[in-house]
């Protein structure tokens, strides 16, 4: 019994030491995103985003955080014209999409590399969703706010062992809920690729 | 050093943020919306087929404006743009009908009005617009305007019917045509006059 419960001591306490030399990460990175919905609307895949966060490790294997992410998706629809009752319009099209999130994420890391740390986490938050679309000078705008979630894998990367930095790869899957009757999209979902630089905590 | 590179990054990225289209892109070609009075043009019936002759000011354009007191531009106002277009929208309507004047007694009125930070595309019609008289500049109320750009102008080319006044001898408004912005393009007499034709082209129950 005494062995058992110095041997859960040293395994608690080995556990501890790991989570004290880094107690948490900033990460920021450059986010691509690729929309599965709504594709009328935005059916480009998107550069132009990030994604920022922190996360605090509770021990080797898990870690929880807060995480803000942003992409803006665009599409471009030649100059035709649209029909409606009792008139019609002519006019190319520039689709905006404004996809801002913020939620809180809990980790699972598999394995503390020696420079490879792969995890796996789970996400759930807000996402802010403005649709604009700009027609010559003039502009039409809707804005939803809704629940997201964000499962991901990915993994960590010292440049050298036990480095403050290093950098960060992941895939990402979200869904939002998000609607706008004005412009008929419904529930948002797409893929990220995000790569990233990361900063150890002590 | 690395905290340097880390906070750059985090700038850099945020100045990504929010992206717009160019505005050269954007102005590329002007936007044409056209609305008729469903009352006169529906599945029954077409007003238009019913017209031989119109009137119109060859001259001048209207122009209504939140800056000026001004109420008419004429050629040596915007030189190589009034008589350009006006001919233009004359001859559109003259494929299908007479030009006449206004002692001739039209069937309806051609006016052409140039709108400075003033009205936007609207989703309905006007209805009867002008009290005691079917040709005229006047007569515009202020409805809320969707545009981001700070001084907006637009063309509206409006067919009023000189032949059925209510009963208040008010004139109703058959025909609109939106053409904007004149002010951002890059090229105003061009692109206007594509965008007149264009006007014409989506609107077929005018006769051409």
């Amino acid at each position: 019994m005494l062995r058992h419960t110095i041997f859960i001591f040293f395994i608690l306490i080995s556990t501890v030491a790991v989570a004290q030399l880094y107690s948490g990460a900033f990460h920021v990175g450059w986010n691509t995103l690729k929309p599965l919905s709504d594709k009328e609307f935005t059916n480009k895949t998107s550069s132009a985003g990030m994604k920022i966060g922190y996360s605090k490790f509770i021990n080797d294997r898990f870690g929880f955080g807060l995480e803000g992410s942003y992409n803006t998706l665009d599409d471009y629809i030649p100059r035709r014209t649209y029909e409606f009752p009792g008139g019609a319009i002519t006019t190319d099209v520039y689709n905006y999409l404004y996809y801002f999130t913020v939620m809180g994420n809990a980790q699972y890391y598999f394995v503390q590399g020696e420079k490879f740390i792969p995890y796996a986490s789970l996400g759930m938050g807000v996402a802010f969703s403005e649709y604009h679309i700009f027609y010559n000078v003039y502009e039409d705008t809707d804005s939803q706010t809704s629940f997201v979630v964000r499962p991901e894998i990915g993994t960590l990367f010292r440049i050298k062992e036990y480095s403050t930095w290093g950098f960060k790869s992941s895939l990402s899957y979200d869904f939002a809920t998000n609607k706008s009757d004005y412009f008929e999209v419904d529930n948002f979902s797409g893929i990220s690729f995000q790569i990233g630089i990361v900063l150890f905590t002590d | 050093m690395v905290r340097g590179i880390f906070f750059s990054l985090v700038l850099l990225s945020f100045s990504s943020c929010m992206l717009e289209p160019q505005s050269a892109e954007l102005v590329k070609y002007m936007v044409v919306q056209t609305e008729y009075n469903e009352e006169f043009v529906n599945e029954e019936e077409n007003i238009f087929d019913t017209y031989s002759t119109f009137v119109i000011r060859e001259d001048t354009m209207g122009f209504v404006s939140t800056l000026t007191d001004a109420e008419y531009l004429l050629e040596s106002d915007v030189p190589g743009f009034v008589i350009p277009v006006v001919d233009s929208i004359r001859n559109g309507f003259k494929l299908g009908y007479e030009q006449v004047t206004e002692e001739e007694d039209p069937d309806f009125a051609v006016n052409v009005i140039v709108l400075e930070n003033f009205n936007y595309y609207q989703s309905v019609n006007y209805g009867y617009g002008y009290p005691g008289s079917y040709y005229s500049y006047y007569g515009y109320y202020y409805p809320a305007v969707t545009t981001y750009y700070s001084n907006y102008v637009t063309l509206l080319i409006q067919v009023v019917d000189a032949k059925n006044p209510n009963g208040s001898n008010e004139y109703p408004i058959i025909w609109s045509a939106y053409i904007g912005d004149l002010n951002a393009t890059l090229d105003l007499p061009g692109k206007t006059l594509e965008a007149v034709s264009q006007a014409f082209e989506q609107s077929p129950y005018i006769k051409n």
